[in-house]
């Protein structure tokens, strides 16, 4: 039996629906987005939008208005979700609101009043008496708008007050008109045409009919301009001139269309406030767009404000690892049409740049804080650091060079050189005491914090203390072997002072930790091997004292330690880069990091307390150090052999998405091919065919398989072959080489409509089909029929919601990254139309009845949005043993916080939902939400877990 | 195709849109298949045929000769060229069980293949157990048992309808093992009986008295209506013909996959269309319907298409319509004698019919040819295709559900 845990990585990213209006308070103008099956809730300010609120519903949302009792001074959002929840299950079309009346209409019940036709689109008109809807709809003889009267008693329709036949052939939206003109527009492809029973205006602009216009808003609430989007991702304004009439009553006049610009394709567009629109796409990234007063140089009145990132339609994807380190890189045939782009997507840590500048030669990077006025502009801040760092420089190129610049007091500093260690008040640049070794030799190493100085010089350590206005000496010992690296970094409360100095050795490439100041050996650690430990730091995480230390091939070592003591233990190893690594503490967040500086620059951080170790988007950092100034808040100067840059870490685990345009074209029905054994696999209508190259470099058909009835998709792992039918589910065919011929192994005789396939093993395959679920078959091998062998048995059913486009066998994350300690085994991405990215991985039984366990309890906790339960949820009505995990419920739990989990899981009051969770049991889910944290920010991902 | 596909990928068409459009096509190309073959069993016509719907794996048949054949629908010779294998059959040899004469009705227990239930001119209905070929239950009638049917939706009864020579229509219980109640109202036989698809207590039925009934059976006074062909519009009826469905017999009852409609077929020649809810005629002109049959006929309608069709046996042939267009479409002609049922297959828009000349016909969709021969078919096709299937040039989706 098999058993899978599906998680998202990255949520969806496609918008299908959105609003404006005051919902979290009668003040606040709130957009509401809608992403398949998520609601994001953002408050529109000055400086742009706000998130609020981000829910998840268990159901797809089709339809999504605004509905607002006259007197709520707050609606909740569980309110607005329970309707439009229902209305998505339902209903297909309508969702409309009259006043303080929501109703909701549904295609199906128009259809019964208007038989042997089709709805196309139906809205409430304003200004009746009785509710009215006005809709669309399409008999054998054209298109034709009618208007209905709804009952509320009998809760029927009755007839309305006017109707035009045969309106336009594509007459696609209705649009209804407030007071005082009332009536509706009718958008068409070629024509725009206003009715309202007694008045009917058409007009026919030629801009409109390159494209199709799909979506509208309303910008005044007299309903004087509306916006337009097309297919093109073109805008367009609607305007209705007015005109008094000598009795008072005010008409439409005429109708105007003007061309704003272009944006992203729209799905939908809501007007914000002062000309800012929102531009919700599905097709590729969504915008916040501003409309101006006057043109552009190009013409255009629009101007993008923000973007939003949307990886939806996800077509095609593959992981792929370019830099050839274990770290997947995944790319997706992202957008249709105009939007249509190539974009990888990776995990790790983001650098944003904010300034660099060439600088070839830089041999480190020193933290200078002046204590002159900060209130620079950050010009000024920037070349007073680059100045300094120049002067530190050049200097050295005449004198000697500074390992290390340490500010003590407010207006005293250390400075240490190869030669000596020097006090230097920071103003006045005076010396006012210097070390030196006695023999006059160099200094090789050395290590100092704000109030020790620790050094060494060839196999001598000497340790100084820092006093007002002097250096002195207090100790120094000899080691066994020439020291490589030092830290005293003063951990837990000794607040500036270390008690503990810890180094790395040559020639028996160890580490020690000593205790200061007598230098007295605490503890040896052998680090085994041939390369010399290059740098070695002791660090706080979460409360738990580390000591890393990182040796010349990139490997890094790192150990728990105890600061009493000095004793090492749960060692760990993992491999950061192939380049000597400089470790360096910073703040970010107000959480500490180290920054490992590689040719492959690596964020490490705790979280949960497991050490996770991130990728920088960055090519190589020799030298790093925090920066924190007026200019640059919390920002962090990175320095290779050429160039310094300064930039900002983004929030930890963040994706990254570079983007860039690609186009290819395909003759033929040629719906899938693979590479097969050296030999070109294809799927061409209903055949799967073999092509095998000739020595003339021509294709030639080696063998084919007929049975089929259309093969979309196509998968292989050694001589076996999957097929995706565009119905008849999965089959498994058996390549015989020596035969050249196809076998027939077994099939999935469920009538599924299939969207994706994939080989999770030797006897397990994953699909996808049309109604937005994943089964998983297994092969059964041990039958002892022949027709049991022929059946593949659906043994996992998991309804996810999306529509899945395309399998890919990989991470996102490190796959060597030390000893994972995650149950699960194998790992598929899956991409989706709506721009979601998730992850399929196998569980063994146990672990699987644990989590459904959970999954259960939590069921009883977490109450859901819009009061939809859960278990109506999956469209699967079998629930077979054996099947895949819900990860929302679990992605809920996570979301609890620690607090939530305790007091809604664990607490007493609540015994009858009580999971009793062994810490062995905590450990796991800890990592699994590792795993799932990653992959809901797609780029965090797998945060090696330790 | 491609461009369905395109649409379906890039998110741009509800993912229904394309398997509607490619059933829509593939019933539009059904033809008798050298690929598919079923087992003849029957030694005389063939009465009726049900498809389960639980795996759609396995069709029972009935014939005159009073016997019942289990078939098995699944390919599992590895190549795309099969017979539907006979699994078992419930013959004279075997079974001192079996029906007398010729069983008119068969009908699997719509929520588990492990019961159906079969009634015959030799006036009784028997429950059959599945693995052991016996019946559980046998129901005795007075006259001739002509038809019955089982919800298929209805969870919270299991009552089968049973139409026979007495004009009044039963009701058996199936937890009971009893019959709990009758229906009156018809003056003639009932040759059709049909529960909605769509409501658990809404019973449709027909009879020889050219009238169509819609029952409630919670209720226990009378019908809900009468189908009425004229629509109330007494001055094109004389005042016999008041609240009729047809001009003849009414032999034929079909709902709808939605159960908004209900067809109805009469030895009037005629097919109508009728909104189940309201009773009121649609109107939808068929032409000429063939219908000879002197006991009841059975025809079936496609699901998951848009447009919808209906497949109605006529003389030797299967005539298919457009559901609401009332257009005929085509003829499937492979019989050598009158086609008597015909049983559509929704997951692979297959048509099984079974005819007076004791064959069951397996109407197959055409494949979509690999390489040059693509182009002509589909150039030769494409023409009526598009014609009749809006599916494949609109831009609109179709939203009957």
């Amino acid at each position: 039996m098999s058993y899978n845990y599906v998680v998202t990585a990255q949520k969806p990213t496609a918008v299908n629906a959105c609003v404006t209006g005051h919902f979290t308070s009668a003040e606040d103008l709130n957009l509401l987005i809608a992403k398949n099956t998520r609601l994001e809730i953002y408050v529109v300010t000055a400086e742009g939008l706000r998130p609020v609120k981000e829910v998840g519903l268990y159901g797809k949302i089709a339809v999504m208005e605004l509905f607002r009792p006259k007197v709520c001074v707050r609606t909740h959002p569980e309110e607005l979700s329970l309707k439009q929840a229902s209305s998505v299950r339902k209903y297909r079309l309508g969702l409309t609101r009259v006043g303080d009346l929501l109703l909701i209409t549904g295609a199906a019940l128009l259809t019964r009043c208007a038989l042997n036709s089709q709805v196309i689109d139906v809205q409430f008109l304003y200004g009746c008496q009785a509710p009215t809807v006005c809709f669309i709809y399409q008999d054998p003889q054209g298109r034709h708008v009618k208007t209905y009267e709804v009952s509320l008693r009998e809760k029927e329709f009755n007839k309305g007050p006017w109707k035009q036949e045969n309106v336009e052939a594509e007459a696609s939206m209705v649009i209804p008109v407030p007071e005082p003109f009332g009536g509706a527009i009718i958008i068409g492809q070629e024509s725009i045409t206003y009715h309202n029973g007694d008045k009917y205006l058409a007009i026919a602009p030629p801009t409109i009919k390159q494209s199709t216009i799909v979506c509208h808003n309303r910008v005044d609430p007299n309903g004087s301009r509306y916006l337009l989007g097309d297919m093109e991702g073109r805008l367009f304004m609607l305007l209705l001139e007015k005109e008094e009439l000598m009795d008072g009553a005010v008409v439409l006049k005429d109708l105007h269309v003007e061309l704003l610009g272009e944006t992203s394709i729209a799905e939908c567009l809501t007007y914000l406030d002062n000309g800012v629109v929102f531009v919700g796409s599905r097709l590729g990234d969504s915008q916040l767009v501003k409309l101006n007063v006057d043109s552009n140089d190009q013409g255009s009145y629009v101007a993008v404000m923000e973007t939003f990132t949307n990886l939806g339609p996800i077509v095609d994807m593959c992981v792929v690892d370019l830099e050839r380190q274990g770290q997947g890189q995944l790319v997706t045939c992202s957008g249709a049409f105009k939007e249509g782009s190539l974009r990888i997507i990776r995990n790790g840590i983001g650098i944003h740049e904010h300034a660099s500048i060439d600088l070839p030669g830089i041999k480190g990077a020193v933290k200078c804080s002046s204590s002159s006025s900060r209130s620079t502009a950050s010009v000024l801040e920037l070349s007073r650091l680059v100045k300094h760092t120049a002067v530190s420089f050049t200097t050295h190129t005449h004198t000697t060079e500074p390992y290390c610049t340490v500010v003590v007091f407010t207006c005293v500093c250390v400075q240490i050189t190869s030669v000596s260690v020097r006090l230097v008040t920071q103003d006045s640049k005076a010396l006012v005491s210097e070390w030196k070794e006695p023999q006059g030799k160099n200094i090789s190493v050395a290590s100092c914090n704000s109030t020790q100085v620790v050094l060494a010089v060839g196999r001598v350590l000497y340790y100084l203390q820092i006093l007002t206005g002097e250096l002195k000496q207090i100790s120094s010992t000899e080691m066994e072997h020439e020291v490589a690296c030092l830290d005293i970094t003063p951990l837990g409360e000794s607040a500036g002072e270390s008690s503990i100095c810890a180094v790395g050795l040559w020639t028996d490439i160890s580490a020690r930790l000593l205790k200061l100041p007598c230098f007295s050996p605490l503890h040896k650690e052998m680090l085994g091997g041939e390369i010399i430990p290059r740098s070695i730091l002791m660090t706080t995480f979460e409360g738990s004292h580390y000591l890393l230390c990182a040796l010349g091939d990139g490997a890094l070592f790192y150990f728990g330690l105890d600061i009493q003591t000095g004793v090492l233990s749960e060692r760990k190893k993992v491999t950061l880069g192939t380049q000597p690594t400089v470790l360096r503490t910073f703040r970010s967040l107000s959480t500490s990091n180290v920054f490992a500086c590689s040719d492959r620059p690596t964020v490490i951080y705790s979280s949960n307390h497991k050490l996770v170790f991130s990728n920088v988007n960055l090519k190589e950092v020799n030298y790093m150090c925090p920066l924190n100034s007026e200019g640059y808040p919390d920002s962090l100067a990175l320095a290779n052999n050429s160039t310094l840059t300064i930039g900002t870490i983004d929030e930890i685990q963040k994706l990254h998405i570079r983007t860039t345009v690609a186009e290819k074209e395909v003759k033929g029905a040629v719906y899938s091919m693979v590479e097969f054994n050296g030999k070109l696999l294809a799927s061409i209508n209903s055949t799967v065919r073999l092509y095998e190259w000739t020595a003339e470099k021509e294709l030639r058909t080696e063998c084919n398989h007929y049975n089929n009835i259309m093969a979309l998709y196509l998968k292989t792992k050694g001589d076996f072959i999957l097929v995706g039918d565009l119905m008849r589910s999965v089959l498994l065919l058996a390549y015989k080489p020596m035969e050249g011929s196809f076998e027939e192994i077994a099939r999935d005789f469920n009538p599924n409509w299939m969207s994706a396939v994939e080989i999770l093993d030797d006897d397990n395959f994953l699909g996808a089909e049309n109604a937005f679920n994943l089964f998983v078959c297994q092969k059964d091998s041990a039958a002892t029929t022949d027709e049991e062998r022929q059946h593949l048995q659906e043994v996992g059913l998991f309804h996810l919601g999306e529509f899945v486009n395309v399998f890919s066998h990989g991470s996102l994350v490190l796959q060597n990254l030390g000893e994972s300690s995650t149950p699960t085994q194998g790992s598929v991405l899956f991409g989706t139309v709506n721009g979601m990215i998730g992850l399929v991985t196998s569980l063994s039984e146990s672990w699987y009845s644990l989590l459904l366990d959970l999954q259960n309890r939590l069921n009883k906790v977490i109450k859901s949005v819009g009061k939809i339960e859960h278990s109506l949820y999956p469209s699967f009505s079998l629930m077979r043993s054996g099947s895949s995990l819900k990860i929302k419920l679990i992605h809920s739990f996570l979301t609890l916080g620690s607090e939530g989990r305790q007091s809604k899981l664990f607490f007493p009051s609540l015994a009858p939902h009580c999971v009793l969770l062994s810490s062995e049991h905590l450990y796991l889910l800890v990592s699994l939400s590792l795993k799932h944290y990653i992959c809901k920010s797609v780029g965090g991902a797998k945060p090696a877990v330790m | 195709m491609l461009s369905f596909l395109y649409a379906r990928q890039s998110g741009l068409d509800d993912p229904v849109r394309l398997r509607r459009a490619e059933s829509t096509r593939r019933v539009l190309s059904l033809e008798l298949n050298h690929n598919r073959d079923v087992d003849r069993i029957h030694g005389n016509g063939i009465n009726t045929l049900d498809i389960e719907v639980i795996d759609g794996r396995y069709m029972l048949s009935g014939g005159s000769d009073g016997i019942i054949v289990i078939y098995d629908l699944e390919n599992n010779s590895k190549k795309p060229q099969y017979t539907c294998k006979a699994i078992c059959t419930v013959g004279r040899s075997v079974c001192r069980h079996v029906h007398k004469f010729s069983v008119e009705t068969v009908q699997w227990y719509p929520h588990d293949t492990g019961m159906f239930v079969s009634s015959s001119s030799d006036k009784t209905m028997k429950v059959w157990d599945t693995e052991t070929l016996k019946p559980a239950e046998e129901f005795q009638f007075d006259g001739n048992v002509y038809c019955h049917h089982m919800s298929p939706v209805a969870r919270k009864h299991s009552l089968v309808a049973v139409g026979t020579k007495d004009p009044k229509v039963q009701l058996c219980d199936l937890k009971s093992g009893s019959r709990i109640h009758i229906l009156q109202g018809h003056r003639g036989e009932i040759l059709s009986v049909r529960w909605s698809p769509r409501y658990d207590h809404i019973l449709a039925t027909a009879s020889t008295d050219i009238r169509v009934r819609i029952w409630d059976v919670r209720r226990a006074s009378g019908s809900l209506f009468t189908l009425d062909q004229h629509n109330g519009d007494k001055s094109k009826a004389s005042s016999e013909a008041v609240n009729t469905a047809h001009n003849g017999r009414v032999n034929g009852l079909c709902f709808t996959a939605d159960g908004l409609h209900l067809l109805t077929t009469g030895t009037d020649d005629r097919m109508r269309l009728w909104n189940s809810g309201t009773g009121e005629n649609t109107l939808v002109n068929y032409g000429k319907v063939v219908n000879e049959s002197c006991k009841g006929l059975k025809f079936t309608v496609s699901r998951g298409c848009s447009p919808e069709f209906v497949f109605v046996p006529c003389g030797s042939s299967v005539a298919v319509y457009g559901l609401h267009s009332g257009e005929l479409i085509t003829m499937l002609r492979g019989h050598y004698n009158n086609v008597d049922c015909c049983e559509f297959h929704p997951d692979y828009q297959e048509l099984y019919s079974g005819g007076k000349d004791c064959n069951i016909l397996a109407w197959v969709p055409v494949l979509r040819q690999p390489g040059i021969e693509d182009d002509e078919t589909n150039s030769k096709r494409g023409g009526t295709q598009a014609a009749i299937n809006p599916a494949f040039e609109d831009a609109w989706s179709s939203d009957v559900d």
